[in-house]
């Protein structure tokens, strides 16, 4: 089951490297820049910034499967796929938040 | 999946994250289109996303604005400087940060397009050449459309469509209209800019006048039997405006067939209407500089390449936000925005030799049943070889049972989409 999880995660990062030409993560991202500003703003639509792609996949895997309610976010995250929410979380996301998380992997 | 599980997940993509995000940044041209010039025909939410976003991924680039307005004035949230005291500057902007950037604004019309020769002529008799050419001209009032309307007869019926003058001189109209009086608008077939926004504007106007006149009326007569967000209006109108709000659709012979501003009357197919205020909202097409380049069809509008948002009537000109036939995607300023962008991303490609991509693009809209209540409309759509399709299983509006909170949340992010948004495109 974990070596699943992990084989998983990692076969999504595999896969999308031959397309990445074609369909970056970036483009992918940009339209949630029409209403989540990137910086630090006091917005009710939360802003991007500061968030780490561990917590952004997090929300947006919870939007997509009902588990975490909004408004608009639900019937959106309905559209993308597992994958293509990996790669929003890492266009949109702070890598560096998270990286000491990776020192507790075992 | 466990926690742990998770964790071990997230923890890989955390490791790998620093690595895809160099994948995530080949949309930049390998080549830099250095010394290429590409032109943009209008400021407006496409057009200024696009210019900006051009500029932005290829520096040596010559990006060219042409739009011949000092201010661009928006229309979102315009419905409510008609219906409350917000007030119009507040739907302005100016290009400055866009100079800044490096984008060269002219501030002059584009008269023809060449595709063959790839130039363009301004407004002034000068041509420039360009490498591609973006069209964001949004639309045109098709008057013709409408027997008996013309620019003549909007300052009388006006349209408030294109914000500005209109929507100051129809926000007059509403706040003189006499006690008990009729507001009628007439709302056209689809396509057309904005869905939602006739209904917007119906609860708006019922806004102000249930304040100040709370005996008149407010009279919708539509060219169609069904609309965007529909349950979700009715269900405000009664709750809000009760008795205020009538529609009638074109089942009911409702579609407005000619009107008369001398006399304030609008006719249907059996019927005749007098208005205190008349908004006639008009047929529309692709504003008249797509016309002039040859990449109108015979519906008006600019057929495109999905992907590309490439003519499929001219190569090299491309056609973004109200006035391209993007199909499921609606013509609103959040599609605009998104298009604008992408568009940006697959010229920079072409341009520097490599093969455009395709992508996911989105749209989000916000209607105010009041100006603390709101409703949204939300699309996923992809690109196929012939059409923007959406993603099955997404999108929809609000629910209808959602209660106060909810309507005055999405209230609140409207008010934060159309922050967000210009002071991305302009700010």
């Amino acid at each position: 089951m974990i070596r699943s999880a992990v084989l998983v995660t990692a076969g999504l990062f595999l896969s999308l490297v031959p397309f990445a030409a074609h369909t970056s993560d970036s483009d992918l991202a940009a339209p949630c820049a029409g209403c989540h500003a990137a910086d630090d703003v006091q917005t009710i639509i939360p802003s991007l910034h500061g968030q780490s792609a561990l917590s952004l996949e997090g929300k947006l895997r919870g939007y997509r499967s009902g588990e975490r309610l909004g408004t608009v976010m639900n019937r959106i995250m309905r559209g993308y796929t597992e994958a293509e929410i990996v790669r929003l979380a890492l266009a949109l996301g702070t890598p560096a938040a998270i990286t000491p998380n990776a020192s507790h992997l075992d | 999946m466990t926690d742990l599980n998770r964790r071990k997940a997230l923890g890989t993509l955390a490791a790998l994250a620093g690595l895809a995000g160099c994948a995530g940044a080949t949309h930049l041209p390998t080549r830099r289109a250095r010394g290429q010039t590409v032109v943009v025909v209008g400021g407006g939410f496409g057009g200024a996303t696009c210019a900006r976003t051009l500029k932005r991924l290829n520096p040596d680039m010559r990006v060219v604005l042409l739009e011949p307005n000092k201010n661009y004035t928006a229309c979102p949230l315009s419905n409510l400087v008609i219906g409350t005291d917000r007030p119009l500057g507040a739907q302005q902007f100016r290009y400055q940060a866009l100079t800044a950037e490096g984008v060269e604004v002219i501030a002059l019309a584009a008269t023809d397009v060449d595709a063959v020769k790839q130039t363009v002529t301004l407004s002034d008799g000068r041509t420039l050449s360009y490498d591609r050419i973006v069209l964001a001209p949004g639309i045109d009032l098709h008057y013709a459309g409408l027997p008996g309307y013309s620019s003549d007869a909007a300052q009388r019926m006006p349209h408030a469509w294109q914000a500005g003058a209109q929507t100051l001189l129809l926000r007059k109209q509403l706040h003189g209209m006499r006690p008990g009086g009729t507001f009628v608008m007439a709302i056209p077939n689809n396509p057309y800019r904005c869905p939602p926004g006739p209904y917007e504007r119906a609860s708006l106007v019922a806004h102000f006048l249930k304040q100040h006149n709370p005996t008149a009326k407010v009279l919708l007569l539509d060219a169609k039997d069904s609309f965007s967000k529909q349950a979700l209006f009715r269900q405000g109108w009664k709750k809000h405006y009760a008795g205020m709000i009538e529609w009638q659709g074109l089942g009911q012979g409702a579609a407005v067939r000619q009107v008369d501003a001398d006399t304030m009357r609008l006719f249907t197919d059996f019927d005749e209407f007098k208005a205190d205020v008349a908004n006639v909202i008009p047929p529309q097409r692709a504003a008249e500089i797509a016309r002039r380049a040859g990449v109108t069809d015979a519906s008006g509008w600019c057929p495109v390449h999905p992907a590309t948002f490439e003519s499929r009537l001219l190569p090299g000109v491309h056609i973004i936000g109200d006035a391209a036939i993007a199909n499921a995607m609606p013509k609103s300023a959040f599609a605009a925005n998104a298009q604008g962008k992408f568009c940006a991303v697959q010229v920079s490609r072409m341009l520097a030799g490599e093969r455009p991509g395709t992508t996911t693009l989105l749209n989000t809209c916000y209607s105010l049943l009041t100006p603390d209540s709101a409703v949204s409309v939300a699309g996923v759509y992809r690109p196929t070889d012939r059409a923007w399709q959406p993603v099955s299983g997404s999108g929809g509006t609000s629910p209808l049972k959602a209660g106060t909170e909810h309507r005055a949340l999405e209230a609140g992010y409207a008010r934060d989409w159309y922050n967000t948004l210009t002071r991305q495109v302009y700010g």
